[in-house]
């Protein structure tokens, strides 16, 4: 096991790759009861078309690795969930963009539900009856995520952003997709994104790290896998203008809901793309929050209300910047983001610097947190970036690096989505 | 005028400081208060804008600082609470711990005032974001669906006071109120200091005695748990929205005291009847039948409440809200297996145990014994959790008594 501390953040982990290609990670929590585990595939909601070594494109339904995580589940003896259960044991998944995540906590002996993430995770045995079965849980879950408008405001956005890459669509997909969703083309996903070599366990937790691996270890050495095939996100060429300007819709809400989107292109090297996003951030906070004067003025003027928030997603192949509040003078939202950034010249030192500060607290805190951990853990790793090189980059950031990604963006590509109550 | 808790832990890198005003809920001081503390998270004399407070928490690191009110029962609690790392994560001579005191001292002794009375424009602001905020839960169909519920159950009752007041209500706050409101804060609340984290106990002595001056002479007994109890037959709303899903919610009595004996035997038959994954509502309703994506029940524990909701497709809501008393009826009669019995309790000495590792789940429990004068810990309540027999769930369960319905279903929005 290679051990891995770091003084400044004190905290320790442990990490082996094992003969069957899965990455384990062991992260120390002294004196903690709980111990939460994570086991990961980097097959998201954006894999809806993969390319395998032989460079034939798979295409499968959008929705399916969430479709997946649903069946997942499902085993011939006895719910994995309530096996989980009788071990004291909460268990739970979540499917995003980039990867489907599958957990653990406990606060009794880890080892029972640990081979049974394992075993779960590490087998798939689902029939045509029960594939249609889920197809009601999952619609019932799409209408409800449907219902809430603050969801809604960011699908619609992503949706007028793109024309061909899979971030237009939710990350379950729609009925149509769901409804079209194959046995087959479940299998098929799973035989091509989770074979161990490809998958990630991270565990935080106080027990013993040595322990903890052998008995990980006694667990996949008796098991038998395929070789693993080699297959890959497919690349987009997503054209570089937005799909659509705007988006008027209706829902029964109070306040009227406005975003601001500026379509980017994405950024192939994973620690450019980090840099990038961290600049961004650095300059939304310090202009796009109370740290600005005019942030009261716009509040004072409703044309954001205390919801505004925004988003800066960059990937390989697409990228986005994104701006959204409640609003009753929605038309002024644009304008006032436009003109904001464009008017920043310069950058208050002090504010900065603080900033970093704010930054560091926030990781600090973060590493309290044993899903927190985890989870960062696993994006960093499967975005090809190391988990505390990730944090510490802000360090290294300059003020000028901040101010000249704002002279990047494009303001004549953009989409605004308006989402007004019924009247 | 007010008691001290320290929390001692080593394990996390942060100090939490939690002060908490704690009095009798009266129907129109709920608005008013809630306000109070929106004002109180906003500004004080020396921070009197949103940037200067935002660039002060960024000198102490990130530091956070909030004020929010909630109902606890027949009681509220205004929490006013600040969070730094740990003096180990930095090298500047800056004292964290005595900055998160003055920061009360500030906001509590020092808010935005003018002539005696709180600042006209921050009072807007604050209004504002009440307003907002209030909205907003009822934009969510699911939580209004639940508000509605708890309004019918609990009309004239605690429950429904805390969720009565309306968007439009906050404009009728005027300045006396307010003020009156934050005089009673200081005057009448019973206060608690709660520290967790690794922290010298003399040192918070210390800091409490030189920044929280407090002059709250005149404080009142309150009382926070009680049972929900209401005499008419259960009652039944709805209300049509233009939604994809209809949403239900039911809401039953308990008629168990969060602090009697059976307390217990409740939390085992509601993590069987609802709570679980394993539980019968979500095995039957969502495992067998795939009617919904999410059913649960939940206690609140304080009003002597329990309560079921889900969101299900319009067709099915006759069918779901049958099957919700079809498993009741299975618990009340005992009609579960004993290893649902035992994962319920496993579930919830996990969750116990679990909580001894959370922050605000120690804090929680702390203040749960202040209140009520014990010195219980989880542990404790795993004792009694583990000694529930299946007699004691069914019995605890025919106690329950459906007191209202409340269906959002789908259709043009009208009454």
């Amino acid at each position: 096991m290679n051990k891995v501390y770091h003084p400044r953040f004190q905290e320790t982990y442990y990490s082996e790759t094992l003969e069957n290609g899965l990455k384990v990670i062991l992260w120390e929590k002294k004196h903690f009861s709980k111990s939460f585990f994570m086991m990961a595939t980097p097959m998201g909601s954006l894999d809806v078309k993969q390319i395998d070594e032989h460079g034939n494109v798979l295409t499968f339904p959008a929705g399916s690795a969430h479709f997946l995580e649903h069946k997942m589940f499902e085993d011939d003896e006895k719910d994995v969930m309530d096996q989980f259960a009788a071990m004291g044991a909460n268990v739970n998944a979540f499917t995003s963009y980039n990867e489907t995540v599958y957990y653990f906590s406990t606060s009794n002996d880890p080892i029972a539900p640990l081979m049974l993430l394992l075993d779960f995770v590490q087998k798939l045995s689902i029939s045509d009856a029960s594939v249609e079965k889920e197809k009601g849980i999952i619609t019932q879950e799409l209408e409800m995520y449907q219902q809430m408008s603050e969801i809604r405001i960011i699908n619609e956005t992503l949706d007028c952003l793109f024309h061909e890459h899979p971030m237009k669509y939710d990350i379950g997909g729609d009925a149509n997709s769901v409804n079209a969703t194959t046995k087959e083309e479940l299998y098929a996903c799973y035989d091509l994104n989770y074979h161990p070599s490809k998958m990630i366990l991270i565990g935080v937790s106080g027990e013993d790290p040595a322990n903890l691996l052998t008995k990980i270890k006694e667990n996949q050495s008796v098991k038998n896998f395929p070789q693993g095939k080699a297959v890959c996100r497919m690349r987009y060429d997503e054209p570089y203008e937005v799909k659509k300007k705007q988006q008027h819709i209706t829902m029964n809400i109070s306040n009227t809901k406005v975003s601001y989107a500026l379509k980017c292109t994405g950024i192939q090297d994973p620690v450019l793309r980090n840099r990038k996003e961290w600049c961004f951030k650095i300059l939304f906070d310090l202009y796009f929050s109370s740290l600005n004067p005019d942030y009261q003025e716009w509040l004072n003027q409703r044309v954001i209300n205390h919801s505004f928030a925004f988003d800066i997603d960059f990937g390989e192949d697409y990228g986005y910047i994104m701006f959204y509040s409640e609003s009753e003078k929605p038309e002024k939202f644009s304008d006032l983001i436009v003109s904001t950034i464009k008017n920043i010249h310069d950058i208050d030192e002090t504010k900065f610097e603080n900033l970093k500060h704010r930054y560091f607290g926030m990781s600090i805190n973060h590493l309290n947190d044993h899903k927190q951990i985890a989870i960062s853990y696993i994006r960093n790793l499967f975005g090809g970036l190391d988990f505390y090189e990730s944090i510490e980059v802000i360090e290294s950031i300059t003020k000028e690096e901040v101010l000249a990604v704002a002279s990047e963006l494009d303001f004549d590509n953009t989409c605004s989505v308006y989402i007004e109550p019924i009247k | 005028m007010y008691q001290q808790t320290i929390i001692p832990d080593t394990r996390f890198k942060n100090i939490h400081v939690s002060i908490r005003f704690l009095r009798t809920m009266k129907k129109e001081e709920v608005l008013p208060s809630m306000l109070l503390a929106n004002l109180l998270n906003e500004c004080c004399e020396r921070y009197d804008k949103r940037e200067a407070l935002s660039s002060h928490l960024d000198v102490l690191y990130g530091a956070t600082y909030s004020a929010t009110c909630s109902v606890l029962g027949k009681s509220l609690v205004t929490n006013i609470k600040t969070k730094t790392i740990h003096p180990s994560y930095i090298h500047e001579k800056i004292d964290l711990l005595e900055e998160q005191f003055k920061l009360f001292n500030e906001f509590i002794f020092h808010p935005c005032m003018k002539e005696g009375m709180f600042e006209k424009e921050k009072v807007e602001d604050a209004k504002r974001t009440l307003k907002d905020h209030l909205m907003r839960l009822d934009d969510d169909p699911s939580t209004y669906c639940m508000f509605e519920a708890m309004k019918l159950a609990g009309k004239n009752q605690p429950l429904g006071w805390g969720i009565e007041g309306s968007a439009n209500d906050v404009d009728c706050i005027d300045e006396n109120t307010l003020l009156a409101c934050y005089q009673k804060l200081l005057q009448e609340s019973k206060i608690d200091v709660l520290v967790f984290g690794e922290v010298e106990e003399a040192k918070v002595t210390n800091l409490c005695e030189r920044y929280l001056q407090f002059t709250n002479h005149d404080i009142k007994t309150c009382q926070t748990a009680y049972c929900l109890t209401t005499t008419n037959n259960s009652l039944f709303g709805s209300q049509k929205r233009d939604i994809t899903q209809a949403y239900i919610t039911a809401l039953y009595e308990t008629n168990v005291h969060c602090e009697s004996d059976e307390f217990a035997s409740l939390r085992v038959a509601n993590a069987l009847f609802g709570q679980l994954p394993s539980s019968l509502l979500f095995q039957e309703i969502r495992e067998k039948r795939s009617l919904c994506y999410s059913i649960y029940s939940g206690l609140f524990s304080f009003d002597g409440v329990l309560a079921v909701s889900t969101g299900v497709d319009e067709s099915s809501v006759d069918k779901t809200l049958d099957l919700i008393e079809e498993q009741l009826k299975r618990v009340q009669n005992g009609d579960f297996e004993d290893a649902l019995l035992e994962t319920a309790k496993v579930m919830l000495v996990n969750s116990l145990r679990a909580s001894n590792d959370d922050v605000d789940a120690m804090m929680a429990l702390a203040y749960r014994n202040i209140l009520f004068d014990k010195h219980e810990t989880n542990e404790d309540v795993i004792k009694k959790i583990m000694a529930v027999r299946k007699e004691e769930v069914t019995s605890v369960m025919k106690k329950l008594k459906l007191s209202a319905t409340y269906v959002l279903k789908k259709g043009a929005t009208h009454e």
